[in-house]
């Protein structure tokens, strides 16, 4: 990076935390640290559930992963759609009309207490290992291709995002994220085109995608049915749908969003406007990580795209390192003759050829990928992180690199944001103002949101500080994470759509949806993690019904404060 | 002539935001049901003039 690119970086810091900030000014009522006001417009709430689902690794990754894999990841997506349609039906009126402040202050309207804290224990022991992960994935990919030490890269974002989420609350949250948002998309615009450009003369994108396609990267639908595959059109559909559901319906970071419109018609236009937008923009990423992959038939990518482990391997296996390269080198020029032949005769030969040295490329690969895999610790080598960022930084020239760079930190600040604001706000409204210190005033809930969102931004500091080091352990409690969803989503349903599930019922129901899900799992440990979420969302419904036996039902009541 | 109380019922639940009064709101959803097979449909095509082969 040039000193361009980091002035270009510096002051998109500076404009987007001065215009969340500035956008903040004027009510300082717990109401607006929360809810907005209840001011917010459909775009900027559209924009902010966008900005915070999208994560610096989202935008890393996916594009790496457009690059690795083709375009079949856009399948996940699929029930998005369908799930917004749901929840703008079901969920928003019902949040919107009860006038809560959390997704589980309405589960103890409509059930009891124990309901409520034990859906905000999930959401806090989920989401704060979220925000944790949010700042120590992208930290160690920026810090590796920026040449700066880690800690600095978590101390800045830690730093900006805690100093506008403290001060501002949401507003100053939703109206950066919006900017973020724009600033994402601009990047992600820039590093398609500057990759189109850079194919060679006489090489259309069209050739591009054509060459993409025979190396297999443009299978955006695969009808084929398997439980072990999440990326295909049926798990992307079912599963797909269920973890949207989920994931906006009853995650306070994502609630809280729609919980500050101004009225119900603009909650829910901001989801549909979401519905509209997702599919297209995932495939636009995808699309840009397979023009990337067109680009680099040209030009020569490197053997491994993490710099660091390339050049841990460089000392501890020369030798080997040397022969590796030297064949990927000679791989390289053989697929990229048979690319250029090609697309000279358009004949199946030709493209059996092309075919045949991309193969022969991805075995050399490999055998780099295994060698690398054997010197780390943990036995897993993996630089999908990498791969758009040494695009990006190789290729790309000064200032847009600035701009690109911008959007990844604009990616990770938007989610880091939203998940500080939206803890803090489940902290004192589940717990501190419900059971700590129930006569709360006005002043001390706003003082203790503030310690809060600090208190929430120390730890996710502290987590993402030691990440390396606690290895695995990371993955098992992502892992169980993810297991809570499907019962959590059980629970919002019953309490949603079925009026005889009692206080008891839902309670119980929920506990019996997480054994199940668990053992599930225990049982069938190949089971794509995404089918478990309508299982544990099934078992939860089905228990719920049968643990409130001949229960009447019970209407929405006003909550203790 | 004044227009059937139904119809001032559905226009005022409209204003206040009750949406389901309206409509406009399951026209909506279908809109967003069809633009997503429509996509699901566009992606079907768009793959298959390159030929995946794995």
């Amino acid at each position: 990076m040039s000193l361009i690119d980091w002035l270009v970086l510096a002051l998109s810091f500076v404009v987007i935390v001065g215009y969340g900030l500035n956008r903040s000014r004027g009510d300082w009522s717990v109401h607006s640290y929360v809810l907005a006001g209840k001011q917010m417009r459909w775009w900027v709430i559209g924009l902010s559930i966008m900005a915070t689902q999208a994560s610096a690794i989202t935008f890393i990754g996916t594009t790496s992963q457009g690059y690795s894999d083709g375009l079949r990841f856009v399948q996940f997506y699929f029930g998005l759609p369908i799930a917004m349609v749901l929840i703008a039906a079901f969920a928003a009126p019902a949040f919107h009309r009860s006038g809560v402040r959390t997704a589980y202050e309405y589960l103890e309207r409509r059930f009891d207490a124990k309901t409520r804290t034990l859906a905000s224990w999930v959401f806090l022991v989920q989401r704060g290992l979220g925000v944790g992960l949010a700042i120590y994935a992208p930290a160690v990919a920026l810090s590796v291709i920026l040449g700066v030490p880690e800690w600095l890269t978590i101390l800045v974002t830690v730093v900006l995002v805690s100093g506008y989420a403290t001060l501002g609350g949401i507003r100053a949250v939703m109206w950066a994220d919006a900017l973020q948002m724009t600033v994402m998309f601009l990047g992600i615009v820039a590093a398609f085109a500057w990759a189109a450009l850079g194919l060679p003369d006489g090489v259309s994108i069209r050739d591009g995608l054509d060459l993409a396609g025979a190396a297999g990267k443009l299978n955006a639908i695969e009808t084929g049915f398997d439980w072990n595959d999440r990326y295909t059109l049926w798990s992307g559909l079912i599963g797909g749908t269920f973890l949207a559901l989920a994931y906006f319906g009853t995650d306070q970071s994502q609630v809280q969003r729609y919980l500050t419109a101004k009225s119900l018609n603009h909650s829910k236009t901001s989801l549909l406007f979401n519905a509209i937008l997702k599919v297209p923009l995932q495939f636009f990423i995808l699309l840009t990580g397979v023009i990337v992959f067109a680009f680099f038939i040209f030009e020569p990518p490197p053997l491994l795209f993490h710099p660091a482990e390339r050049a841990r391997l460089e000392d501890a296996a020369p030798v080997e390192i040397a022969g590796l390269e030297n064949r990927f080198g000679q791989a390289l020029d053989e697929r990229r003759g048979a690319a250029e032949r090609y697309l000279a005769s358009r004949e199946a030969s030709d493209r059996e050829a092309f075919v045949g040295a991309e193969r022969r490329l991805r075995s050399v690969r490999a055998e780099a990928v295994a060698l690398a895999e054997k010197g780390t610790g943990s036995g897993a080598y993996n630089d999908t992180n990498y791969i758009f960022l040494t695009f990006v930084l190789g290729y790309l020239p000064h200032g847009l690199i600035g701009l690109i760079m911008a959007g990844v930190f604009a990616a990770a600040m938007s989610s880091i944001s939203s998940e500080l604001n939206s803890l803090a706000t489940s902290t004192v409204v589940d717990h501190v103002a419900r059971y700590i210190r129930p006569g709360i005033g006005e002043r001390g809930m706003k003082r203790a949101l503030r310690w809060s969102t600090l208190g929430w931004a120390a730890y996710a500091a502290g987590f993402a500080s030691y990440g390396g080091q606690l290895g695995s352990l990371i993955e098992a409690v992502n892992f169980v994470g993810s297991l809570f969803y499907g019962p959590m989503l059980g629970v919002f349903a019953v309490a949603f759509l079925i009026r005889r599930v009692s206080g008891d019922g839902a309670f119980w129901g929920m506990a019996f949806g997480l054994v199940s899900v668990w053992t599930t799992k225990l049982v069938f440990p190949g089971l794509a993690f995404l089918w478990l979420n309508p299982l544990g969302c099934m078992a939860t419904v089905v228990a719920a019904v049968v643990f409130s036996g001949r229960s009447a039902g019970m209407p929405l009541r006003p909550v203790e404060k | 002539m004044e227009p059937p109380p139904e119809e001032h019922k559905r226009a005022d639940a409209i204003a206040n935001g009750n949406s389901e009064a309206g409509s406009h709101w399951t026209w909506a959803y279908a809109g967003v049901l069809v633009h997503l097979v429509l996509w699901i449909g566009l992606l079907w095509l768009f793959s298959r003039p390159f030929g995946s082969t794995q």
